[in-house]
């Protein structure tokens, strides 16, 4: 539980995007000195919502551990400006990178650490790729082939209108979108995430990497691919429940062994 | 996009989102969405972020805030259990709302738990002239859980008729051995008694949810409960209040809408945009309605619809 300074210190503003206004919070160090700034991704569409309150305490542990941590919405996600139909992955890449700029001018550290989930960690390294931005990486459960993630959608919409009691038309497309589990991808995001694929994106340009799956990493699975590309890398499986699912409700309380792992690492990583 | 960051509540610890209309109408009423208990303050699918902006471009000032404790309001320090301390919290947003707006009046929205508060701040606070409540659970009453049992099985048998026999996967499950058959022989015998005979009244009448809303009738305020085809809170309202729901199809108030291929969370956008746009309708009626009674202004926009026994100013840029 966060104490009462924390609540009061903590700092919820909107801030510039390069596409509009973009939702934010920071939580001050409770420290003297900041060890770091930590950048936190959060996921998008029907995820961020499952994974908002385990977030929200990660960054109050790391707030605790002397780190100034800000988390913010994408485009079209959260409390930020804009439609969900409106993002795609190149809008929210300038999104990422206006927020651990925003992260920078708040905190007295300049060392960044980008911490991602799903969608977020997926940008979170493809923004690294492109520009020197953060020192470290820690990537939960990325998206690693776009492909995999639409199929898993796809199942999960089919799911869900499988539900209701009045029949409705499975192929919930149209020109300009598709509808997955109540958000609208346009047609530009989905070919862009057919297209993305981690294992062939360069690597990001950071010294360490840390990569947190909550299932078994298979061998030779797309995210067991990972480690040849990922600099300075560190690997745990953190077995939780399941949760990115729309039927799991593996979030509804944060995952303290996930928290203390992703702790743990940075503590080594940006001492 | 006209919106910033308001905090309030004890030590600033609750956060919400003011959604501004461009022009300030005058005795327009300011909107508070409720979240469900544990849900963010944008509600399931984003919903309530795209429903506070089309309310604040038909000049409505909209609060969106998170429980403490939730989203990115502190916890409560004092230990209020959460049917409490949401009623104190929602008062306090009427307050903010009034101080950042002008506002004097207010119309709440919640999903879910969201609704049972909005009800319940509906019944103490005067300032509300209007809730939606969508897929309310309950209202005011803790029911026994004979009568919730009895719900529950109805509910559930209706589930199993319009939604499992029609799945190639239940049946599958069903033939392979792994279907819950205890519930499924629950589920069938609560229907065949259905069939046999008329269901006896689970309970002839619910007064205390019956009398407070006849008492929120009498205060005129305006009600509209929305629920998915379906819905838990449906057959509740049928089992528990169901002779007074005849009064309200003659009475037109409250208002109860039932919305095919819809679940619980709103979660297909259809959905979404057919309530979007029965709130902004219902809520511009209530606005016109508020200001006959004041005499305030004449309604800010829109061409004339009618429908049913109203006559709707409504905007047709949603």
């Amino acid at each position: 539980m966060a104490d009462r300074a924390t609540d009061r210190e903590l700092q919820t503003f909107f801030f510039r995007g390069s596409d509009g206004a973009l939702f934010g919070c920071v939580h001050p160090a409770r420290a003297a000195l900041a060890r770091g700034t930590v950048v936190l991704c959060q996921p998008h569409g029907h995820e961020y919502a499952k994974a908002h309150r385990t977030l929200r305490q990660l960054a109050e542990n790391l707030a605790q551990a002397g780190y100034t941590v800000m988390r913010f919405d994408l485009h079209g996600n959260g409390d930020s400006e804009g439609t969900f139909e409106e993002g795609h992955l190149g809008r929210w890449l300038r999104d990422v990178t206006a927020a651990v700029q925003e992260g920078r001018a708040r905190s007295s550290c300049r060392r960044v650490c980008l911490v991602g989930a799903r969608l977020g960690a997926t940008l979170a390294w493809l923004a690294a790729a492109r520009e020197r931005i953060a020192d470290a990486l820690v990537l939960w459960d990325p998206i690693v082939r776009g492909a995999d993630y639409l199929a898993d959608l796809t199942a999960g919409e089919s799911s869900r209108r499988r539900s209701l009691w009045t029949r409705v038309s499975t192929s919930p497309g149209d020109d300009e979108s598709v509808e997955y589990i109540g958000f609208a991808y346009s047609r530009q995001l989905i070919r862009e995430l057919k297209a993305l694929d981690l294992t062939r994106a360069g690597s990001p340009r950071v010294d360490r990497t840390l990569l947190v799956s909550t299932e078994p990493l298979a061998h030779g699975s797309a995210r067991d691919q990972l480690s040849a590309h990922l600099p300075g890398f560190g690997q745990q499986v953190v077995p939780v429940p399941r949760m990115w699912t729309p039927d799991d409700d593996g979030l509804l309380l944060a995952p303290q062994g996930l928290l203390d792992s992703v702790r743990g690492w940075l503590n080594e990583a940006i001492p | 996009m006209n919106e910033h960051v308001v905090r309030f509540g004890p030590d600033d610890s609750l956060c919400g989102i003011l959604s501004r209309p461009d022009t300030r109408e005058a005795d327009i009423p300011g909107v508070v969405l409720l979240s469900s208990a544990m849900e963010h303050r944008a509600g399931p699918s984003r919903f309530y972020v795209k429903l506070a902006r089309a309310l604040a471009a038909q000049g409505f000032p909209v609060l969106r805030f998170d429980f403490s404790g939730v989203g990115d309001s502190g916890p409560r320090r004092d230990g209020l259990p959460f049917e409490r301390s949401a009623v104190e919290e929602t008062r306090a947003a009427l307050d903010v709302l009034a101080a950042e707006s002008g506002c004097r009046q207010f119309a709440l929205l919640g999903l879910c738990s969201g609704a049972t508060i909005s009800f319940k701040v509906a019944c103490l606070d005067p300032r509300v002239i209007g809730a939606t409540l969508i897929n309310a659970p309950r209202y005011l009453d803790e029911l026994g859980s004979d009568v919730l049992t009895t719900i529950w099985r109805r509910n559930q048998a209706d589930h199993y008729r319009h939604v499992k026999m029609f799945d190639w996967r239940s049946w599958h499950k069903l033939l392979s051995g792994r279907s819950h058959y205890v519930l499924l022989l629950g589920a069938a015998l609560t229907k065949l008694r259905g069939i046999v005979r008329a269901p006896a009244p689970v309970q002839a009448d619910n007064a205390t949810d019956a009398e407070a809303f006849e008492r929120l009738c009498q205060r005129k305020v305006q009600l509209l409960l929305i629920f998915a085809e379906g819905d838990w809170g449906l057959e509740y309202v049928r089992v528990v209040l169901g002779a007074h729901v005849r009064e309200w199809m003659i009475t037109k108030n409250p208002r109860v809408e039932v919305i095919e291929g819809m679940d619980h969370i709103l979660t297909r956008l259809e959905s979404q945009e057919r309530v979007q746009r029965l709130i902004v309708e219902w809520g511009t009626g209530m606005s016109l309605r508020q200001r006959a009674v004041t005499g305030g202004a004449a309604p800010p926009r829109g061409g004339m619809l009618t429908t049913g026994t109203f006559s709707l100013q409504v905007s047709t840029t949603i």
